[in-house]
């Protein structure tokens, strides 16, 4: 039987990967746990309430991120919902199908991504070069209590690009009293390295 | 192109994946008499149309939804898209 | 070094001088000059040798549009030929070398095709060089290859980066001249989202190089001023050396800006950006370009478009000729005359044809002399500018197949109704408005249609004074009565002439005469040539110009070099790569990777000392099926699946069934295309009622996903099942052989019961592992042995192969790739992608008894066709050598043919084929799978494996396809 010597370490997809530019800076971002939320048939109604009860906070329709105490989710796809919490939770999607019993099927995530932050002013410089879609403020705002996200491609690599809202727990720490203009990319652990290596050379050639 | 998505507005053509007629939805009864026939017809023979064809895409590299998108091959107008899903429903088609 | 022909004037900076060479002579020019002006302002009349004829060229314009100044600028790797040296701008220590001459510019060999012009006429090729036969690829090929082109590239990697980007706007302003500047401040003033490109360094357009006042100023100063406007708006994006080459669907338009190719220091910037532009609205206000006439020699140095020489008069203070014929069929044309003079040249003669038919011939080879009238008189002249009319730039019009409108009026083609799309509009000589006047008042005209079109309040703007003469223009195309050739497209060499002939042979459509002629086909695309060719044409068959009508124009405007649309997509990053959580562990094992699709697979592990990757995937081999192997697995696609009907939706896309499998445990399953074809194969693990988890190979991950997404949304869209992947979720090993469960349970914690008992052969659950980590376990076997396959969260999978690994050492544990995962596989017999590969069906993949009877499935239908159900059918079986040395003569090749002894090897006599092969080590023999006609029948009989590829035929005995324990032993114990 196991010799109970063995332990495992965690190793993070970049590093801790964390650059700065004149008025850019990118970052890995570590911690918390994710879960896939998908209602199952007719279940949206339950999903909601129970989300609702448990955790205080709405669906956010498609599009949308919404923060609430404790983490924050955005619509992925119909009729499902990517959560992150900001504590760590390796069952956290035994307990979440418990809540939610037969509304939602749940699976774990956290693993299945690598996070990276595009923090600074000219974040939505480095971000046209890359994605087709239009990020301005006026398409795709952050906001008090609802931002957006969406699903798409950087580069060759399919990511989540989410604007979290003001409320939401950033990853810069140190803000100023203006919200820091961050997008974060969620993308396929496996393409870790590709997709840091991409946002670095559009930053690059900007900066460099 | 860009294709406007029921739900998330517009997208470049290049995150989806084309299939083909959205004939495709209505799966032969494979259980009818005919039904080799059927099938046969459901996979090979098709419209070639020059002009407005209905058609089925996948946005694989969004929410991964499936929509019927009616589509002018001429002058690739495209005049709707739908969940494909909503359609399939519409049709008739079930469990 | 003196500049011979500078005069003042211009908006050159003459306080920056600036030194370039010109094939190999030093030559000084000031900042703000292009090479073109440069060298004019230098007297060099000399730039080029034509394509075919290699005849004696000079600078034709002064835009984008030049068919003749083409260079190579730059050295080196850098060295970038058919550079049009009417818009490279000059830097210091630029070195410039004209192209298409040996040995010399000057004395070019190659001018014997001149001489040799009757035999060369338009259409040769499809005349000559037609026999002997054999002579076209020892011979004519070599030697046409070698004549045709003009520049040569360096041969060396491209060292510069690319960029690519995607811009949203509002409105796109193309061109910024008056027209555009004005549609720009319109709709910048009114808060739209603009983007205003224009191909040039400078903004304004033709403004820049006429002699206009607007508002009682020059026009430079009013262009500065509304530059500086708009640049101070935030909503406003001000693009220059940016060319907008594409019109595509759905207000998407393609650009590209020039980012260094000025600068005389390459920094690490990307050289070119290519954008993707998606605006609600464009206004198009690309100007007109000018066009020539068809006269006799009207091909030789000095002869210009009179816009041109007005240009490098006026924009760059550089004098084209100091003895000057104007010819003008316009009433535009004619001011050429005054410029000259007040730039201190002298106007030999003027020639208006719309008052006199007087007909010459221009003298001088190398640079024009003179002109010689019908009647004998000369007129001595060392230039000669030429105005045919104005050809406003509608192409971008006609991407999407729009047919342009001629106007008798202007003699000019303009934009018609129907070649605007909804969203673009048009303003100013775009449009064929040639005032100053009218171009600024169209500008803002379309500005307010912008704004209004957008829902939004466009503020009344002042009009700007400005001249407002109207052009007057009669039609001219061609000189009568000439002795030389008329040039019509000077880049590909194609004359008046060559345009009647092509009629005379019946090519008389438009669209034929551009093919069989070449006219219009250059890197110009017919920008000099296509409207006189055109018109030529016309003529010759008696017809109208809208009789004859047009070809079509298409993007690319001007051309845009492969690196820009490459990007940064070059060499290892061409794709994304992806990595499994072992990667970096199995990297500092020195491990050889392959690429599975995006992924890199570690292959194999070599030790030192072994030299050949046989010895290390043997060894690999038989450390696993006699202790103990490991390998990760990580890369199959993991798909979960929930929901009430997620059994039911699994019977429907599997040939067996799973609606009953047991939770707890996995099964087999394999599924068909919809036409009965085999398409993928895995395994499902059951783990709930409600939830299975399904692996599909690593290739097929996505179309599987996407497959049965379309299922699931479209075919049974009231279904009660859910899918999403969770491939990258979890780091996988394979751990196989003889000590896996020894191995297993090191690591296993105690509460879990791992025995044969209790966790048997295809039995799956929830673990955990070292202490509490998060664990899946499937007792799966792909290599015949006791095997298991561990997940665990991909952040542990870097730590868990160093802890397999770790005690494992024990057991002599071995890490194995993907070589030794692919010959256990073959010693087992287990189907893969070489077998499923698209077309075979689960009856001659020997999977007949899976197909379920009762149930209906995806591709049950057509799997019954008759064709597909033939006893003469390929079948699945093994393959021995017969002699079974393990020597070069009886190594099997994957994809050799099966040919009965003593019959020819011909494609009528192949019996099948070997789909996969591999070295078995636990055999000491090569075997392979394959496919054989009536394969199960044969088993014993002895037949040839051809591979006439590689030059091998051996002699095999047909076997079952399972080397190794065909009763599977070993993976129950």
């Amino acid at each position: 039987m196991s010799d109970n010597k063995t332990s495992l370490v965690e190793t993070l997809p970049l590093n801790g990967l964390h650059k700065t530019w004149p008025i850019l800076e990118i970052k890995e971002m570590v911690g918390g746990e994710i879960c896939s939320l998908t209602a199952l048939k007719g279940g949206v109604p339950t999903l909601r309430k129970k989300f609702q009860n448990k955790y205080g906070a709405p669906l956010p329709a498609q599009g949308k991120v919404v923060s609430f105490n404790g983490g924050f989710l955005f619509c992925s796809a119909p009729e499902q919902w990517f959560v992150h919490f900001n504590t760590e939770n390796a069952f956290l999607d035994v307990e979440l199908g418990a809540v939610l019993k037969a509304s939602a099927a749940v699976t774990l995530q956290t693993d299945a991504w690598v996070r990276l932050a595009i923090i600074g002013a000219s974040a939505p410089q480095v971000l046209e070069r890359l994605v087709t879609l239009d990020l301005s403020d006026q398409a795709f705002p952050a906001g008090m209590n609802m931002g957006s996200a969406a699903r798409t491609m950087l580069g060759h690599l399919n990511v989540f690009i989410i604007r979290p809202d003001n409320a939401s727990d950033s990853a810069s720490g140190g803000a100023s009293d203006s919200a820091p203009n961050i997008y974060e990319i969620w993308c396929a652990r496996s393409f870790a390295n590709s997709l840091a290596h991409e946002i670095c050379v559009a930053a690059e050639n900007i900066y460099g | 192109m860009i294709i406007v998505h029921p739900l998330l507005g517009p997208r470049d053509a290049q995150e989806f994946t084309y299939l083909g007629d959205a004939s495709l939805i209505h799966r032969p009864d494979p259980k009818a008499d005919d039904a080799a026939e059927n099938f046969y017809e459901y996979l090979y023979q098709r419209d070639n149309l020059a002009g407005e064809h209905r058609e089925l895409w996948f946005h694989e590299q969004g929410d991964r939804s499936w929509l019927v998108i009616k589509r002018n091959t001429l002058t690739h107008d495209i005049l709707s898209v739908e969940l494909a899903s909503d359609v399939a429903r519409r049709e008739g088609r079930s469990k | 070094m003196t500049q011979t022909h500078r005069v003042g004037g211009g908006h050159i900076d003459r306080s920056q001088p600036v030194e370039f060479t010109f094939d190999g002579k030093k030559y000084q020019g000031f900042s703000g000059d292009t090479v073109a002006s440069a060298l004019i302002a230098n007297g060099v009349k000399l730039v080029g040798r034509s394509f075919k004829y290699h005849r004696p060229r000079g600078i034709f314009s002064a835009g984008s549009d030049e068919p003749n100044a083409l260079m190579t600028i730059g050295e080196g790797a850098r060295a970038t030929p058919n550079t049009r040296a009417t818009i490279a701008e000059l830097y210091e220590g630029m070195t410039v070398q004209s192209q298409n001459r040996f040995p010399s510019l000057n004395f070019d060999v190659m001018a014997v095709n001149d001489l040799l012009a009757p035999f060369l006429s338009a259409g040769f090729y499809y005349k000559t060089f037609m026999w002997p036969a054999s002579f076209w690829e020892k011979l004519y090929e070599p030697i046409i290859r070698r004549a045709a082109g003009l520049g040569a590239l360096s041969g060396e990697p491209d060292p510069d980066q690319y960029d690519k980007g995607f811009l949203h706007c509002d409105v796109l302003v193309i061109g910024a001249g008056s027209a555009g500047l004005m549609t720009a401040l319109v709709a910048g003033r009114a808060g739209l989202r603009v983007i205003l490109a224009d191909e040039d360094f400078q903004m304004g357009g033709r403004l820049l190089s006429e002699l206009e006042q607007i508002n009682g100023d020059t026009a430079l100063a009013w262009t500065m001023q509304i530059t500086a406007e708009l640049s101070s708006m935030p909503n406003v994006r001000l693009m220059g050396r940016t060319t907008v080459y594409g019109v595509f669907d759905h207000g998407i338009y393609g650009a590209v800006t020039r980012n260094t190719d000025h600068l005389a220091v390459k920094t690490k910037k990307p050289r070119e950006t290519l954008w993707r532009i998606y605006a609600k609205r464009s206004v198009l206000a690309s100007g007109a370009t000018e066009r020539s006439i068809a006269l006799s020699n009207n091909d030789r140095p000095g002869v210009m478009l009179a816009s041109a020489v007005r240009t490098y008069a006026n924009r760059f203070g550089a004098l084209c000729g100091k003895r000057v014929v104007v010819v003008s069929n316009n009433s535009d044309g004619l001011r050429t005359a005054n410029i000259l003079k007040a730039s201190g040249a002298e106007v030999s003669a003027v020639i208006d044809t719309r008052l006199s038919e007087n007909s010459f011939d221009i003298r001088g080879r190398k640079a024009v002399r003179a002109i010689r009238f019908s009647d004998g008189r000369k007129v001595d002249a060392d230039c000669i500018a030429i105005s045919g009319g104005w050809n406003p730039n509608i192409q971008l019009t006609c991407h999407k197949r729009g047919r342009p409108l001629w106007r008798d009026d202007i003699a000019a083609f303009v934009p018609s109704k129907d070649a605007l799309t909804a969203d673009m509009d048009v303003a100013g000589a775009a449009n064929g408005s040639f005032s100053t006047h009218q171009c600024l008042q169209e500008g803002a005209q379309a500005g307010a249609r912008a704004v209004q079109a957008l829902g939004k309040n466009a503020a009344a703007i002042d009009l700007p004074q400005a001249d407002d003469a109207p052009f007057e223009i009669t039609p001219f195309w061609e000189m009568k009565g000439c002795k030389g050739s008329a040039w019509v497209d000077p880049q590909n060499d194609v004359t008046a002439k060559d345009i009647k002939l092509a009629a005379q042979e019946g090519f008389k459509s438009v669209e034929l005469l551009k093919r069989y002629t070449t006219l219009g086909m250059a890197t110009d695309q017919g920008k000099a040539s296509n409207v006189l060719g055109l018109a030529i044409l016309a003529d010759h068959l008696s017809q109208t110009i809208p009789e004859t009508g047009t070809t079509i124009s298409r993007p690319p405007y001007t051309p845009v070099s492969i690196s820009a649309f490459a990007g940064a997509s070059r060499f290892e990053h061409f794709r994304p790569v992806r990595k499994t959580p072992s990667h970096n562990w199995a990297q500092g094992q020195g491990a050889v990777f392959v690429s599975a699709g995006l992924w890199q697979r570690a292959q194999y592990f070599p030790r030192p000392g072994e030299t050949h990757w046989r010895q290390t995937v043997d060894r690999e081999v038989v450390a696993t099926r006699s202790s103990v192997g490991i390998c990760d697995v990580t890369t199959l696609g993991k798909i979960d699946i929930q929901g009430p009907d997620a059994g039911a939706f699994l019977n429907r896309i599997y040939v067996n069934a799973f609606a009953k499998l047991v939770v707890g445990k996995c099964r087999y399953g394999l599924m068909l295309r919809e036409d009965g074809f085999a398409m993928d194969d895995g395994t499902v693990a059951r783990f709930s009622d409600t939830h299975f988890v399904m692996t599909t190979t690593t290739a097929n991950a996505v179309s599987v996903y996407r497959h049965l997404e379309f299922c699931r949304q479209c075919l049974w869209p009231n279904m009660d099942v859910k899918l999403i992947s969770v491939t990258d979720q979890w780091a996988q090993y394979a751990i196989a052989g003889p000590n896996a469960r020894k191995l297993l349970q090191k690591i296993v914690d105690k509460e879990h019961d791992v025995s044969n008992e209790a966790f048997s052969y295809m039995a799956c659950g929830e673990i955990t592992v070292c202490g509490g980590i998060r664990a899946r376990l499937f007792r799966l076997s792909f290599s015949g042995e006791l095997a298991y396959e561990l997940g665990v969260p991909a952040r542990y999978g870097d730590s868990l192969i160093k802890a397999l690994m770790s005690v494992g050492e024990e057991f002599n544990a071995v890490p194995y790739g993907t070589e030794a995962l692919g010959v256990m596989r073959i010693e087992k017999g287990h189907a893969a992608g070489n077998e499923l590969n698209g077309q075979t069906t689960a009856k001659h993949l020997g999977m007949g008894r899976m197909l379920a009877k009762k149930k209906d499935f995806i591709g049950k239908t057509l799997s019954e066709r008759e064709g597909l159900n033939a006893e003469d059918g390929l079948y699945l079986v093994g393959f021995k050598p017969v002699s079974r040395a393990d020597t070069q003569t009886d190594a099997l090749a994957s994809g050799a043919h099966l040919i009965g002894q003593g019959k020819s090897d011909t494609a009528e006599n192949s019996e099948g084929y070997l789909s996969s092969v591999a070295y078995s080590p636990s055999l000491k023999s090569y075997i392979g799978l394959g496919f054989l006609k009536r394969g199960q029948e044969r088993i014993g009989q002895e037949i040839r494996a051809v591979d006439l590829l590689r030059g091998t035929d051996v002699l095999v005995t047909v076997c079952s396809a399972h080397f190794i324990d065909p009763k599977g032993e070993r993976l129950r114990v």
